[in-house]
């Protein structure tokens, strides 16, 4: 298998809410960031891999959970137990539980073995799920919104920690998050969901390349072939248009005002554009 | 598995402080009131506290969604709970034993066999309870569960009651159950109520395991 996890045409329906034929890929050594504003169904997406909840239909190949690190964005471990707790517990379940890498990230974090996790702070707390998904050196790590709650240093501290946990080029993470700019400073792929639905699975570079915001008057806009327009946005004064075929469009049109794209940017008048 | 029930050991050793408490207060009203039978409440306490804290804390923090991503089978998820009440049963039964013997050495003046087989048919009760407590909290959470299993208590008590009413001659069975019972050996009797326990903890955990194995968290 050269993919860590691999999901087909994953489907579950909810009253309200339906996933639908979901698709897709991390491969070893990538980082695969899945972005989509709250309730587009990143959480149940990734409930799914796990069978937390159960698929209607599709299939999902992932590796031994021995080999899987996990963080969930709102469930861990009784908050009663002190966090040197974990170490014994985790013995027990994991089979390449390291005892002595648990007690080293601590450290290094600043985790106090003998406090209890309801006094930690959120960030404290966030800190050592990481932590904890780390210490049975897995191959590849599933992250629920990794970095919501952490300051910008910690945050910093995390993603380099995700950074070179991908090193070795054989490791993979599949993270989802809100803070757009996190994936886009650590991933190799960007998975866009909305509405339970994938919108586009693109390298990062990719990306880059083939979009880009343009801001113009309505004149400027009408001129724009559309089939260049992904999206566009009417904003008062102005129209932000998101442009593909980057190239063609910058020779065609030279006047136009193009930035680059970010996620933010691609994510925004998706969610918001006509 | 071992892992899971050293998680639920740990969060009731987290809390033990206020199960003490709560225990030397029964202790202590019962030597003010100089009826020791209250004590005799002490074991199935412990035990039934010690589930229904567990499943809360789970449920408060949120354990089962991240549960189901470590290297647990459902299955083994389930079998965790039961094997923390055989443990309990085993813990509350030498906690009982130990609270007679000092109740016996403070006042010499009890007997330390109905004291036991108080502490036994407590330990046989609660046994009863948590048979079906258990599949209540794993269908309908805690909160729910409990007050479903309230609700189920009480129905059954009524239902039992009018039965036992328009019913004549039943309380001449019961007696004579009893009586037959009053001739069988205490250790024979122990050896039926264990097995019967077990069974009924059996049963229950099949249920249970019904229950979670298509539960969505």
């Amino acid at each position: 298998m050269n993919s860590a996890l691999e999901v087909k045409n994953l489907s579950k329906h909810y009253e309200n809410f339906d996933l639908k034929d979901v698709c897709l890929n991390v491969p070893k050594g990538s980082i695969v960031g899945l972005v989509g504003q709250n309730g587009a169904g990143k959480t149940t997406l990734i409930k799914l891999i796990f069978e937390v909840i159960k698929k209607d239909s599709g299939t999902v190949k992932i590796l031994d959970k021995n080999d899987v690190g996990v963080v969930l964005d709102d469930s861990f471990f009784p908050e009663i137990l002190k966090v040197g707790d974990i170490d014994n517990i985790m013995k027990g379940i994991y089979k390449n539980w390291d005892e002595k890498l648990f007690s080293n990230y601590l450290k290094d974090f600043n985790l106090n073995k003998n406090q209890k996790i309801k006094e930690l702070s959120k960030g404290m707390k966030k800190k050592l799920e990481i932590i904890t998904a780390l210490s049975h050196h897995p191959k590849l790590l599933v992250l629920d919104e990794p970095t919501s709650g952490l300051d910008p240093i910690v945050r910093k501290e995390v993603l380099d920690m995700f950074l070179s946990f991908v090193e070795d080029e054989q490791n993979s993470i599949l993270l989802s998050s809100h803070i757009t700019s996190d994936i886009e400073n650590i991933a190799d792929y960007v998975i866009f969901i909305n509405e339970g639905k994938i919108i586009f699975e693109k390298s990062v570079i990719d990306l880059k390349e083939s979009f880009a915001v343009a801001k113009c008057t309505e004149k400027d806009f009408e001129k724009i072939d559309k089939k260049y327009v992904v999206k566009y946005k009417k904003n008062k004064y102005d129209y932000e248009v998101l442009i593909t075929n980057v190239k063609d469009v910058k020779r065609k049109y030279k006047n136009l005002v193009i930035d680059k794209a970010l996620v933010e940017d691609i994510m925004l008048l998706y969610v918001k554009g006509e | 598995m071992r892992g899971l029930i050293v998680k639920d050991l740990l969060s009731l050793l987290r809390q033990m402080k206020s199960i003490i408490i709560i225990i030397l207060g029964l202790i202590v009203i019962s030597f003010i009131n100089k009826d020791y039978s209250l004590i005799a409440f002490v074991v199935p306490f412990f035990l039934v506290m010690t589930i229904v804290t567990t499943f809360s804390y789970d449920e408060f923090n949120k354990f089962d969604s991240y549960c189901n991503t470590l290297p647990v089978s459902r299955k083994n998820i389930v079998m965790s709970k039961y094997a923390l009440v055989l443990i309990g049963n085993v813990l509350s039964v030498l906690v009982g034993l130990l609270v007679s013997f000092i109740v016996y050495l403070i006042d010499p003046s009890i007997k330390l066999e109905e004291f036991i087989a108080m502490i036994v048919g407590g330990v046989f009760g609660i046994n009863l309870v948590i048979s079906f407590l258990i599949p209540f909290f794993y269908k309908y959470g805690v909160q729910k569960g409990r007050i479903m299993f309230f609700a189920l208590i009480i129905l059954v008590v009524t239902i039992f009651t009018i039965i036992i009413k328009k019913v004549n001659g039943i309380n001449a069975f019961l007696n004579n159950v009893l009586n037959d019972l009053n001739s069988v050996s205490v250790v024979s009797f122990i050896m039926i109520i264990i097995l019967f326990m077990l069974f009924l903890l059996y049963i229950s955990y099949r249920v249970s395991y019904y229950v979670y194995k298509n539960k969505e968290f």
